[in-house]
């Protein structure tokens, strides 16, 4: 009953963002529509345009989907093909934005109990920012220094891309962190480990356990993150990827490749949900 | 004195009505005329600055509180006894919309509404950021439902409704003032995702219009783009010392909570 309880809470919002999803998009102009610029003609030009394409309804959509065929593109390329290739391109990044951003949270932690607040303070302004400042300065800085070390802006480029992507997530999770820090720091309990003589890093070793568990419900807010700083950095170093492929897909009213991004991000960030649930399961806590 | 930190909101909204003519050459350098210089369009930077803060701000805002005084109109109605099942729902609903990124959402709607899209994009946001607003200030009345002074004023008779005006809200600032600086921060970046997306004009005064200029110009008029993103720390700087302000200024109302003087905690 409990096996099937968990099923249904992941596999229940992943189902619904699936069919919002529909809704939503399905109101998009046909492709062949907006290709041929007939929005603003003539509403029967229009609906004859219409009907002569095909319009799949959810129920087929749902189907094929259960039959592991998430359709075509635009292209008349699979979109499990697609989007395969696009997270192999984004996933070494990914990864490296993963690490990175654990290793800010085990930074911010570390710090001592003056520099938390300050760090929480500068890592909201970060997390204030739009997702592709960040971005636009990276490109602006490496074109600036194409002129003075070309050799060198070439190779910090995947890397630019990389740092691009962690930043907004890093940003939450250090503000995040420090706030959590600094609660804990004021808790009763980090007062006698102060009070009994443990050291500053001992303390925050032990209270790790604590940070570890109140940030677990972050992992699909830094999983929604590292997606949406992917759609605007990665298009905007020109490079391909995840992001670059749900652009793509945005411009060109492509639905059935949306469906399936959105798919498979509801499916990372369900995932995700359920690991934050396990942490503080782990920890005796309800999800 | 209270009424200073509120000036600079006000001064903000103001400036969105500011008039930006096209009145000087293109890439003018900076100059007692033009002291930020003039962007590709002959327009003063500096009022296009300003005219773009003020109605980014403007617009933030307004979409913001209308976030706010929906998420939490419907987190005090899931305090109502009976409404159980209706919390249920908006989390199911919270999950959803946090499947996917919020750009994405809003920047199809945009996509599938374009004709419309002055309306369509903040209704769009609202949806979209609701239920996770909701979520946040929810999980706030839940804390405090477990006050002490929550139970000592249930216990005295209080009404439901009287227990949120009274206690429920004003405790609950210190975590809607940062949710609200967010919140309009993200307000502010969606114009600019539509102009990454390429939707927009790019003579409209906005700042994500602006930063996305600015990137196409940065090699060679970087401040632009310099300037564009000052103007976004500024107003964080000045957001969240507001929220702090009005934080300290609900700590005050409620009396002392510091420990007594001589008392000192161990060094951290």
């Amino acid at each position: 009953m409990n096996a099937l309880r968990a099923v249904v809470r992941f596999l229940g919002p992943i189902a619904c963002a699936h069919l919002t999803a529909f809704v939503l998009i399905g109101a998009l102009p046909d492709p062949e529509v907006s290709a041929l610029g007939l929005w603003s003609a003539n509403p029967q030009v229009r609906q004859s345009a219409q009907a002569r394409s095909a319009h799949r309804g959810y129920g087929e959509v749902l189907r094929d989907l259960l039959q592991g065929d998430l359709g075509q593109t635009l292209d008349q390329v699979a979109v499990a093909t697609e989007i395969g290739d696009a997270l192999c391109e984004s996933g070494p990044r990914l990864a490296l934005s993963f690490l990175l951003i654990a290793a800010t949270t085990g930074v911010v932690a570390l710090l001592p109990g003056w520099a938390v607040p300050w760090t929480g303070r500068v890592a909201s302004l970060f997390a204030f920012l739009p997702p592709f400042v960040v971005p636009f300065v990276g490109v602006g800085l490496l074109m600036w220094a194409r002129t003075r070390l070309p050799a060198l802006s070439e190779y910090l480029w995947g890397w630019a891309c990389s740092l691009a992507i962690t930043l907004p997530g890093a940003a939450l999770a250090a503000s995040q962190t420090a706030e959590i820090t600094q609660r804990n720091l004021n808790s009763p309990f980090a007062t006698t480990l102060r009070a009994l003589g443990t050291s500053r890093i001992q303390q925050r070793i032990v209270l790790l356990h604590n940070l570890t568990m109140e940030l677990a419900p972050t992992l699909e807010k830094l999983a929604i993150g590292l997606l949406t700083a992917a759609l605007f950095a990665e298009p905007t170093f020109g490079l391909g990827g995840i992001g670059t492929l749900l652009l793509r897909a945005i411009r060109r009213n492509d639905v059935a490749l949306l469906l399936g991004v959105v798919l498979a991000s509801a499916t990372v960030v369900g995932t995700c949900r359920l690991a934050s649930t396990a942490i503080r399961r782990r920890y005796g806590l309800a999800a | 004195m209270k009424g200073l930190i509120v000036l600079p909101m006000l001064l903000l909204c103001a400036m969105a009505w500011l008039e930006v003519p096209a009145a000087y050459e293109p890439w003018q350098a900076p100059s007692w005329r033009a002291p930020l210089g003039t962007d590709e369009l002959g327009r003063d930077v500096l009022r296009v600055l300003m005219a773009s803060t003020g109605r980014s701000t403007l617009m933030g805002t307004l979409w913001a509180a209308t976030t706010l005084f929906l998420a939490t109109l419907a987190a005090s109605l899931t305090l109502l006894p009976g409404l159980r099942l209706g919390a249920q729902m908006i989390r199911l609903a919270t999950q959803v919309v946090e499947s996917v990124p919020l750009f994405l959402w809003v920047l199809s709607a945009f996509a599938a509404y374009r004709a419309h899209s002055a309306l369509v994009v903040p209704i769009a946001f609202v949806l979209a950021v609701l239920p996770i607003a909701h979520a946040v200030i929810q999980g706030e009345f839940t804390r405090l439902a477990d006050a002490p002074f929550i139970e000592a004023a249930r216990l005295a008779g209080l009404s439901t409704p009287r227990l949120i005006m009274a206690h429920y809200l004003p405790n609950a600032v210190p975590v809607i003032g940062p949710l609200a600086i967010q919140l309009l921060g993200i307000a502010i970046s969606i114009r600019g995702a539509i102009g990454v997306l390429g939707f927009s004009t790019r003579a409209d005064l906005d700042l994500g219009i602006i930063l996305l200029r600015g990137k196409e110009n940065i090699t060679e008029h970087p401040l632009l783009m310099t300037t564009a993103v000052l103007a976004i720390v500024l107003l964080y700087v000045y957001l969240d010392a507001f929220s702090r302000r009005l934080s300290a200024a609900r700590k005050r109302d409620e009396g002392p909570t510091q420990p007594a003087q001589g008392a000192r905690s161990p060094a951290r």
